[in-house]
């Protein structure tokens, strides 16, 4: 009977009111359909940053089938008079390799940069969300080889570093790829 | 106790961050910005309330040998839904709160209170003290998120001041939050008249009622 009570009902009670959560939480997944998020933008995603990343273009972003990029890479996309290419890239911040920076980085036909977008970031509000300002990434304008020229924020020294790295493996991806876009 | 008696002392007198100190890591992490600060203290004051509700249903389930690991299922199932929520309908709030969302599971203030007040209490008792803890954790939060955001970004849930004033940088760095941490709770000292006893009895304690140590600590 004592080997009942103390090993056997609290082994039970657990186990119940675990896989009841369990399976709660895998009806609540389905509902709200967390699962289905997808690294890639959407068109409504496209239609916002096309502006910011290529902003002498207009018409929106068509997504490129690349498949030799790397690993940070996320995806490729051209504008429709193809003299634009967009790359979206993830670089680690200070969030973490888990919570990754992802931009959008809009060149023209000569690897000029025209504009960068942060799609999402985890960084520290109100520290590393400084890279998100209008005005500091208007300093990677026109741009091109490498962005070791850019200063980086104080008070943001990793975020911006990590989108300074980030936008130098988007320059050098650009030189592997552009053969094939502009061809 | 009253039902408003068990609401109310959350607030100030058993307020969890200022007075029991604890959940002093979302305290410091989240308070850069208001909006951050307020939408960790909306997130953590529904997880409270859902499981110290479901806690206190339980309470005549869950023997005793195993009512911790009981406790943990259940707040962690209940944060985990928060963050499916917030991930589809609200990603942006999801972006900013990063890690300390799912960090809510180990908050010691959820735990405390499904430990010390809803697994000895009714539901409804239980439900009115997971808010009162939740909304003085929120208020805690408000206040700490204010003066940093206020001192150390020029702005306020983000409406800036304008470029007259120059941020003090040193508000949103982690001393900075210890540094605004520490005169908040000075200030509600004050304002409770607590003040520390040459001998500390057990009598000013604020975990008096659950202790089972009567003095040896």
């Amino acid at each position: 009977m004592g080997k009942y009570k103390n090993i056997i009902v609290p082994t039970v009670v657990l186990t119940v009111i675990a896989g009841l959560v369990a399976a709660l939480l895998a009806f609540t997944y389905e509902v709200t359909g967390v699962g289905d998020l997808g690294t890639g933008l959407t068109q409504e995603e496209l239609a916002e940053y096309a502006p910011v990343v290529l902003p002498e273009s207009d018409g929106s972003l068509q997504l490129y089938e690349y498949d030799g990029g790397a690993a940070d890479l996320l995806g490729v996309y051209v504008n429709e008079s193809k003299d634009g290419v967009a790359l979206h890239i993830q670089t680690v911040g200070y969030g973490g390799k888990s919570k990754p920076i992802e931009a959008l980085i809009g060149l023209n036909q000569n690897g000029e940069i025209q504009g960068i977008a942060i799609v999402s970031s985890q960084e520290t509000p109100g520290l590393g969300t400084k890279i998100e300002d209008e005005e500091y990434l208007k300093n990677y304008q026109g741009i091109s080889g490498s962005a070791d020229s850019v200063d980086t924020i104080t008070s943001a020294t990793i975020s911006s570093t990590a989108l300074r790295d980030g936008v130098n493996f988007a320059l050098e991806e650009f030189e592997k790829l552009k053969g094939e876009i502009f061809a | 106790m009253s039902y408003w008696k068990t609401f109310s002392k959350g607030i100030l007198k058993e307020n969890p961050v200022l007075v029991m100190l604890l959940g002093t890591c979302p305290t410091l992490a989240t308070t850069t910005l208001v909006s951050s600060a307020l939408g960790m203290g909306a997130a953590t004051t529904f997880v409270l309330i859902c499981s110290n509700v479901v806690i206190s249903l339980l309470k005549r389930v869950i023997p005793k040998e195993v009512r911790l690991p009981c406790f943990i299922v259940v707040i962690a199932g209940f944060v985990t839904f928060v963050s499916f929520i917030l991930q589809s309908y609200l990603p942006d709030l999801y972006d900013s709160l990063g890690i300390f969302l799912s960090l809510i599971v180990v908050n010691c203030i959820i735990l405390g209170r499904a430990e010390m007040f809803a697994s000895k209490n009714n539901v409804a008792a239980s439900a009115l003290d997971g808010l009162g803890m939740g909304v003085g954790f929120t208020l805690a939060l408000f206040i700490m998120s204010s003066v940093r955001e206020i001192l150390g970004c020029g702005s306020w849930l983000g409406f800036s001041f304008g470029n007259w004033y120059e941020p003090m940088i040193f508000f949103i760095t982690p001393a900075g939050g210890f540094f605004v941490f520490g005169t908040v709770i000075a200030v509600v000292g004050i304002l409770t008249k607590k003040r520390p006893k040459k001998e500390f009895g057990c009598e000013n304690c604020p975990s008096k009622d659950a202790c089972a140590q009567k003095g040896g600590c």
